[in-house]
């Protein structure tokens, strides 16, 4: 198979699972905050483009599996804050579950002896 | 998804403000992501730079994220298409044969379909056409079953009937036109009723129709110009409408022009090649016997054709109760536009049915290729679910490639069949008829539209809805050797092989038949013999002629010069010629001279002059041929073929017997037996005929004659020659209808060489299929077993034992196939049999040769892949592990 050469395509599936699953465990976050912890949990090995959060959030808030209210960050900025949804919990234990499941199998995948 | 998508269309009236959110949103993010990297010692610029690396440019984001909540349909077909296309660019070798097999099946499917459209589907161009009817006289007793109608008779249909609205009478002729405007010309012209033009429905567009009154008889004498005539002769001048014109040197008032899309429509659906119609048709002939005018009516609104031919049979029982001479004669009421597809409805049935199997072939093919290529796209497929993409999303990207083969491959399709609906045109065949219409419009683009779509379901979506749900953990347990197709997967790839080769030998079956055919009738010995043999006609038709003999003082003349030109062997001079049709006359011999009318012989009575059965090569089996010195003064004679002689005078020479035409005609004396002629078509049989000296018959001057020549080099090259004598009798006497004899033998078989070339073209087309099918199949096959076949070759199997075993396995498939292919056969030349001649619809020879040929071609495909495995190095395929 040839090589997406998009990244971020690449990330889709991805970045949408870290996105809920950090908003279910911090609880409400703008997105400034979202990027930070997932920079934190990643350990600096993810490089995320940060813009792309947005557009996550975005596609998060389109399937219904978040929410968003307009509040004030810690420098007093006018910023949006999202947290999960009911449906959105659902959701992360379905995608988890899947996630685990096609983490095996691309692990495998790419183990794979080279084809002639 | 339907939430996602409310919620994209509410985002897109609210664009704007959402615009100033996120706006808002990212900006406050750059802010802080800028004051964190200024805490860390960075510089102002320097801080702003880096926040700007960590999040993106702020216009870019804001365009992702407008995108994104924009409406996502055109954005991700244009995504499909453009991953689809990189697809279709990674494998060349596959999208060209893909596009090819498409284009192909598509054009011819389009080509035919213009055809069909054209000829079949498109209604006649006259007013309600499907109320007009022809009526035809028939009698069955005598095998004539479609027959030109007396005018007696005519008078009578149209005084008792009660289902026709109207009945319009015609006949056909030529006349020499003569104008003071150039030269003198034989047109093609029809004497009418004055209402056969509002039958139809139709009217001059300069001028005006006939008047009841002109079919008086005489009335002023009146003529309706074709558009073409009066295009072509007289420059589209209008003020032609009150001219006078000459024909046959008697004088015509023009009334009206028809216009362009009349003549072509009239031309087109063969009725008659006329230019011209004239008013001063003769129905005053009380003989029913007299069979020369064709008859065509409007029904009654809401009357059945069937009703009508209910009514006509009684008026007919009538008529023959009344009037022996028409014992026999019965009518056929056909749909005009049935008539005048008789001959061509079938042929076109079977190539619509033949050209929808090579799509069907191209498709099978299609899905095959596909199905490989998915075999070897498993880990593509289970990789981009893994990375969450849908099932429904994987099988779009799939269909998306598809169509788009299909697309392009219609396009494609479409300039073949623009071409080639031009090339059936051109060598269609002059009866079938309306086709030169064919052509490229709306509803052929339609039907383009629709075969694109329904191929690109038919190949697309089986291999679509297989890859989509690739079994992750199996696909790539099985590891990265044989990321294979299942067992099942490979055993439906064969089959759908096998069905290519069943489909392909079905076609193939039906093209060797009508080859057959062809070669058959081309045995046929026409009783002539056709070589360098050339014929025209003239035809005396000026008052000049009237006088008894003059035209016989004409001939014997011109054929003398003619007879003296270089590289002319013989010249005659002939009523008619044969292949051409056979006219009836009734007949009776001395022995028996009143038989019932219902059990009088008829023959062909042909006038021809010394000399034509030297110049046609007609065997005279007994007796003497004609002389010179067969004149009107001495004994009526007559020569008559083997056919007569047996039938009349079984088992007794016929030399010395008497016949006489029925009517007012002299005792003939039989001096002579001439071999037997095809005279109504080359695989008609033979008739009886009767030929007569024509210069006994001095008052049948006026009427057209043949001449023939039998010449010695190329027989058009006498022709200059020809006409110079012709000139120097008689200045402007048109000269028409010049043929070789070989032409008129192909005009004959012009039907059947159409459908025997292209059911040829289509089988070769469908073979061709089959053997990238199976190709494909083997190749791959051959791929898969790399390992097999090392470990083989490693245990000391021969390079010809693995060539041996690919090709068994191919020649299986083909096999398999051919078996169905030629149980499907079977059943389906029946449909052919109306087509064929010298064949039976299950030759054996046919039946044997067809799949010694599928195989030919199955051994051939196979040979590659075979020769490949067998090139395999042990060593390196089981390194390979």
């Amino acid at each position: 198979m040839a090589p997406d050469p998009k990244r971020s395509e690449v990330l889709q599936g991805t970045l949408d699972l870290l996105v809920l699953k950090t908003l279910e465990t911090m609880g409400p976050l703008h997105g400034y905050g979202i990027a930070r912890r997932i920079e934190q949990l990643s350990e600096d090995v993810l490089q995320l483009n940060e813009g792309t959060v947005y557009t996550s959030l975005l596609r998060l808030q389109q399937q219904g599996w978040i929410s968003s209210t307009w509040g004030t960050s810690e420098n007093n900025r006018k910023a949006k804050f999202y947290s999960i949804t009911r449906t959105g919990r659902k959701q992360l234990v379905e995608e988890t579950d899947n996630w685990e499941r096609i983490a095996g199998v691309v692990g495998r995948v790419i183990k794979l002896a080279p084809q002639r | 998804m339907l939430r996602k998508l409310l919620s994209r269309i509410h985002a897109t009236f609210q664009s704007d403000r959402l615009d100033a959110e996120s706006g808002a949103e990212i900006e406050t993010h750059l802010a802080l992501l800028e004051e964190r990297f200024e805490r860390q010692g960075m510089s102002r610029e320097d801080a702003h730079r880096a926040a700007e690396r960590q999040l993106g440019k702020f216009t870019r984001v804001k365009e992702n994220l407008r995108e994104q909540r924009s409406l996502p349909l055109l954005e991700t077909i244009w995504q499909d298409v453009s991953y689809a296309l990189r697809q279709l660019r990674a494998s060349p070798a596959f999208s060209i044969t893909a596009i090819l097999t498409l284009a192909l099946g598509i054009g011819a499917n389009t080509a035919i379909f213009s055809v069909v459209k054209a000829v079949l589907l498109n209604p006649l161009p006259y007013h309600e056409p499907e109320r007009l009817v022809m009526v035809w006289e028939r009698n069955l007793h005598r095998g004539w079953p479609h027959n030109i109608v007396s005018a007696a008779n005519f008078r009578d249909w149209r005084e008792h009937n009660h289902v026709f609205a109207a009945m319009a009478i015609f006949q056909t002729r030529a006349f020499s036109l003569s104008d003071g405007t150039g030269d003198p010309a034989e047109v093609n012209a029809e004497q009418v009723s004055p209402n056969l033009f509002s039958v139809l429905g139709v009217k001059p567009f300069i001028g005006r129709d006939f008047l009841p009154e002109e079919g008086k008889p005489g009335s002023a004498r009146v003529a309706i110009v074709g558009n073409a005539l009066w295009r072509g002769r007289y420059g589209s001048d209008p003020r032609l409408v009150g001219r006078q014109i000459s024909l046959d040197e008697q004088s015509y008032t023009v009334i009206g022009i028809m216009p362009a899309t009349f003549a072509d429509a009239y031309v087109a659906h063969g009725l008659l090649n006329a230019q011209l119609w004239t008013s001063g048709l003769d129905l005053s002939n009380q003989d029913r016997t007299d069979h020369g005018f064709i008859v065509m009516a409007r029904l009654k609104p809401g009357v059945s054709i069937q009703q009508a031919q209910t009514e006509m049979d009684v008026v007919s029982t009538r008529i023959q109760r009344e009037d022996p001479n028409d014992f026999g004669w019965t009518t056929l009421v056909l749909g005009m536009h049935d008539d005048i597809v008789v001959e061509t409805r079938p042929a076109l049935i079977i190539l619509l049915t033949a050209v929808t199997l090579v799509l069907l072939i191209a498709c099978v093919n299609l899905a095959n290729l596909l199905l490989a290529r998915g075999a070897r796209r498993v880990r593509e497929a289970a990789l981009r679910t893994a990375l969450g993409a849908s099932r429904c999303r994987l099988v779009r990207q799939l269909l998306t490639e598809s169509s788009l083969l299909s697309v392009l491959g219609a396009g494609l399709g479409l300039l073949l069949a623009g071409a080639a609906a031009k090339a059936l045109a051109t060598f269609a065949p002059a009866d079938a008829v309306g086709l030169a219409n064919a052509g490229l419009n709306p509803t052929v683009l339609e039907y383009t539209l629709g075969l694109a779509v329904l191929t690109t379901l038919l190949f697309g979506l089986l291999p679509a809805l297989g890859l989509s749900r690739p079994d992750l953990n199996k696909a790539l347990k099985e590891g990265g050797r044989n990321t294979s197709e299942s067992p099942g997967a490979q055993t439906f790839r064969s089959v759908l092989v096998s069905a290519e080769f069943a489909l392909s030998l079905a076609l193939l079956i039906g093209a060797v038949l009508m080859v057959r055919t062809i070669a058959s009738l081309r045995e046929i010995n026409p009783g002539f013999n056709p070589d360098r043999l050339l014929t025209m006609e003239i035809f005396l038709d000026s008052p000049r002629y009237a006088p008894a003999g003059s035209h016989v003082h004409f001939f014997k003349q011109l054929l003398d010069r003619i007879q003296s030109l270089p590289g002319v062997q013989y010249a005659s001079v002939s009523r008619g010629i044969p292949l051409e049709g056979w006219s009836g006359n009734g007949f009776v011999t001395a022995e028996n001279p009143r038989p019932a009318f219902s059990e009088m012989p008829d023959a062909n009575a042909v006038m021809v002059g010394a000399r034509y059965f030297r110049t046609m090569g007609i065997p005279l089996l007994a007796g003497r041929g004609f002389t010179d010195a067969d004149r009107e003064s001495t004994l009526p004679v007559a020569i008559v073929n083997q056919e007569l002689a047996r039938e009349s005078w079984p088992g007794q020479n016929p030399l010395g017997k008497r016949l006489k035409m029925y009517g007012n005609f002299p005792w003939l004396t039989v001096i002579g037996v001439s071999g037997n002629v095809r005279t109504q078509g080359l695989n008609v049989g033979f008739f009886p005929e009767i030929y007569m000296p024509y210069e006994q018959y001095s008052s049948w001057g006026q009427r057209p004659f043949n001449l023939v020549i039998r010449t010695s080099g190329k027989p058009l090259s006498v022709l200059p020659a020809v006409r110079r004598a012709v000139a120097e009798l008689e200045a402007h006497l048109p000269i028409s209808n010049v043929r070789t004899m070989d032409q008129v033998t192909n005009e004959t078989m012009s039907l059947k060489d159409f459908l025997t070339m292209l059911l040829a073209s289509f089988a070769g087309l469908a073979l061709v299929l089959a053997a990238i099918g199976i190709y494909g199949v083997m190749a791959y096959s051959v791929a898969q077993r790399t390992q097999e076949i090392g470990v083989r070759m490693a245990l000391g199997a021969k390079p010809k034992d693995v060539i041996g075993s690919v090709i068994r396995r191919g020649v299986g498939l083909a096999c398999a196939g051919s078996i169905v292919g030629l149980t499907a056969a079977l059943a389906l030349t029946r449909f052919l049999s109306a087509q064929l001649y010298g064949v039976t619809p299950t030759d054996a020879f046919t039946f044997a040769v067809a799949p010694l040929i599928v195989m030919v071609v199955a051994v051939l495909a196979t040979y590659i892949p075979a020769h490949r495995a067998a090139q395999i190095d042990p060593i390196i395929a089981l390194r390979c592990e």
